[in-house]
């Protein structure tokens, strides 16, 4: 199955987070924020003209750029 | 003396604890990371006097942010008695973990469940007794808002200081063990001692978040709630700032005009024209200062203040800034001082720095005040708007511009991810206390440094010879002479660059500067520049004016927030250089055209 990232989920679609290819900080950073290896996301919202999404991990909501969230592999929640 | 600090992750609610307990005006903010510096206070905890640090906000005591370096450092290298941990009940899935790394670096903590209420109405359920066992310290839940479980929480605090002697944490970072085992932990402990709805049910924020971040209507209402907030300062800034005015004058006239004919010329110049009107020109910031806090307060306890940076984030991050910036931006356009301290927001130092520079571009009220004269002077009731609108214009393309050429170099690598938390109503408590916490902070960093160039401007415009006051033969008309070469390439004549100079202490002074040079006032004022100036003549003047630093205050605001003189020096010579250029681009441009 082909790896797919956060950036590229639409709204309302739930996945399983993988892993973060980024440099170390900023995996950290974004682990320390609830982006962990076996959370699911939900997106919430995506806003226009490339603008940030809204994503959902449990107890907390975030907003974070396309970007960054093509950073983030996602598998299909079971 | 005893010392707790507080820890915990952003919007937790633990600068509303610290208030709470040390009855100290902390700033509070429902936005991720507000407190920048280590606020301290004094309380009586139990018997014992305790000094309570307020540490900044952290996700993860493991992290390479600077926030987290403060945090690590300081425990490391200050004796602390009982660290208390201010959890966010609400998000325990996601914070337990901040809790088992203190736990792991042996530290005397005390756990406070905070936003207990809102928990309870969520449905989560948080068994206090196994948490307690299992972290080994004390637990307690607590509402810091409504301070329901207070009390509790200061006896935990008082019963776990008597315990044991002072600790620092050496080499924090390596007793640390990896994240993952910390993670697994974390989950087992949750899974047994947290019950948690499968879907938080946070109905409200959802139905807001609809409209206010709709994707086609949630552009043009935060228009909206940015021109509200903006009138609202404003129009009750104004017959305040009159009030402190009229307030200053009738201080003037009692307690210090009557020496008049006792002190020496010198002397009761040098206290009240120099220092006197030094003071006032920094007290007339103060309610507009207040006023921005109390409203900053509103925007950012609510929540909204992370909207906004979601709506406007397509944009900003186009020319290296985010969306926080722009509110802060267009906050500028009411006065460069408090939009300037609330980019403290930003936890990116660069980002900040970025911000920071362009911030003085926006074209504040005290300079349309100069505008405003100007163009009914020199154009046209016709031109005048059009005049008016090119300047604002002009006020946004150099800070953007600002920003596009200097991106590269103050370029942030943190990835822009911010949490976007519930809707909440703010206390009155905490939006007082802020208002009144920023005004402090910006009468006892800045006061100094304004009065010293208030003296220093006196001076030069009326020593040697000060009649009138900044004429051809005082330093100032001097300076101005000196100036000349550089300044008549761009169409500004001797005796406005002295204006130039009394406008670098406040753009407010700068018609009353005209009418003590000339003798003249009002509607005989604006003909004789009409008769002196060409209308390129005053539109090179007043791009100048826009462009270069708008006054002591912001110069002081810029030092005092980026607590960096390299980077003030800098902010001062680019201003100075890009209003330069761009006058001389138009002036000759226009000359050249035949103007």
């Amino acid at each position: 199955m082909a790896a797919f990232t956060l950036s590229s989920l639409a709204v309302g679609q739930r996945a399983v987070i993988q892993d973060i290819h980024a440099d170390d900080a900023i995996c950290h950073r974004m682990r320390a924020m609830g982006l962990r290896a076996g959370r699911e996301a939900l997106i919430v919202r995506r806003s226009r003209l490339g603008g940030p999404i809204q994503v959902r991990i449990g107890s907390i909501s975030l907003i974070m750029r396309c970007t960054d969230a093509a950073m983030v592999q996602v598998a299909p929640s079971a | 003396m005893k010392r707790v600090t507080l820890v915990g992750m952003p919007n937790t609610g633990k600068s509303t604890f610290f208030n709470r307990l040390t009855g100290a005006s902390s700033r509070v903010g429902n936005w991720p990371g507000v407190t920048v510096d280590l606020l301290t206070s004094k309380t009586i905890l139990g018997a014992v006097a305790v000094e309570v640090v307020d540490l900044p906000g952290i996700y993860d005591l493991h992290g390479f942010s600077d926030d987290e370096h403060v945090v690590r450092s300081f425990l490391e290298n200050n004796p602390v008695d009982v660290v208390c941990v201010v959890l966010n009940a609400t998000q325990i899935d996601h914070q337990l973990g901040l809790a088992l790394q203190l736990r792991r670096a042996d530290v005397n903590m005390v756990v406070l469940l905070n936003m207990a209420d809102e928990a309870r109405q969520l449905g989560i359920d948080i068994d206090i007794d196994m948490l307690e066992r299992e972290l080994a310290c004390p637990i307690t839940l607590l509402s810091a808002r409504s301070g329901l479980g207070f009390d509790l929480a200061r006896q935990m605090l008082a019963r776990a200081l008597e315990q044991q002697a002072a600790q620092t944490s050496p080499l924090l970072r390596a007793a640390l063990p990896n994240d993952d085992g910390i993670a697994k932990q974390a989950e087992q402990l949750l899974a047994r001692a947290v019950n948690m709805p499968l879907v938080l049910e946070r109905r409200a924020t959802e139905r807001l978040d609809k409209v206010l971040l709709h994707p086609v209507l949630g552009l043009p209402l935060f228009f909206v709630a940015m021109f509200v907030v903006f009138q609202a300062i404003y129009t009750l800034g104004t017959p305040l700032q009159d009030g402190v005015a009229w307030l200053l004058d009738y201080v003037r006239e009692i307690a210090l005009v009557p020496f008049k004919d006792v002190l020496a010329a010198p002397v009761y110049g040098l206290l009240v024209n120099g220092i006197f009107d030094g003071v006032g020109t920094v007290a007339s910031f103060v309610p507009i200062i207040i006023l921005f806090f109390f409203v900053m307060a509103l925007v950012e306890d609510t929540g909204y203040l992370s909207r906004a940076a979601y709506l406007t984030d397509a944009l900003m991050s186009r020319f290296g800034l985010d969306g926080r910036g722009f509110v802060m931006m267009l906050m500028g356009f009411g006065c460069n001082v408090p939009a300037l301290m609330g980019t403290r927001v930003m936890r990116s130092r660069r980002l900040r720095l970025l911000t920071m520079l362009i911030i003085p571009f926006s074209l504040c009220s005290a300079r349309l005040q100069v505008f405003v004269f100007l163009t009914t002077a020199l154009f046209t009731p016709k031109q005048a708007p059009v005049v008016l609108f090119s300047l604002y214009v002009v006020s946004f393309v150099a800070a953007l511009g600002t920003a596009v050429l200097l991106r590269g170099r103050l370029h942030s690598s943190e990835p822009f991810v911010l949490e976007l938390p519930p809707y909440r109503l703010p206390t009155l408590r905490q939006v007082l206390l802020r208002g009144w916490h920023e005004v402090h902070h910006f009468l006892r960093r800045a006061t100094k440094f304004i009065i010293v160039g208030v003296v220093l401007v006196w001076l030069l415009t009326h020593y040697p010879v000060g009649d009138p006051p900044g004429g051809p033969h005082s330093f100032a008309g001097m300076l101005g002479d000196f100036l000349e070469p550089l300044l008549s390439p761009i169409g500004i004549g001797a005796q406005m660059a002295v204006v130039l100079v009394f406008g670098f202490v406040a753009k407010e002074i700068v018609i009353g500067s005209l009418v003590a040079m000339t003798g003249l006032q009002g509607a005989s004022l604006m003909h004789y520049l009409g008769q002196n100036m060409t209308w390129v003549q005053a539109f090179s003047f007043m791009l100048f004016v826009l462009l270069y630093t708008p006054c002591l205050s912001t110069v002081a605001t810029l030092r005092s927030e980026s607590r960096s003189l390299a980077f003030t020096s800098f902010s001062v010579l680019w201003a100075f250089g890009l209003a330069w250029l761009v006058s001389l681009v138009f002036y000759q441009g226009a000359r050249l055209l035949g103007y």
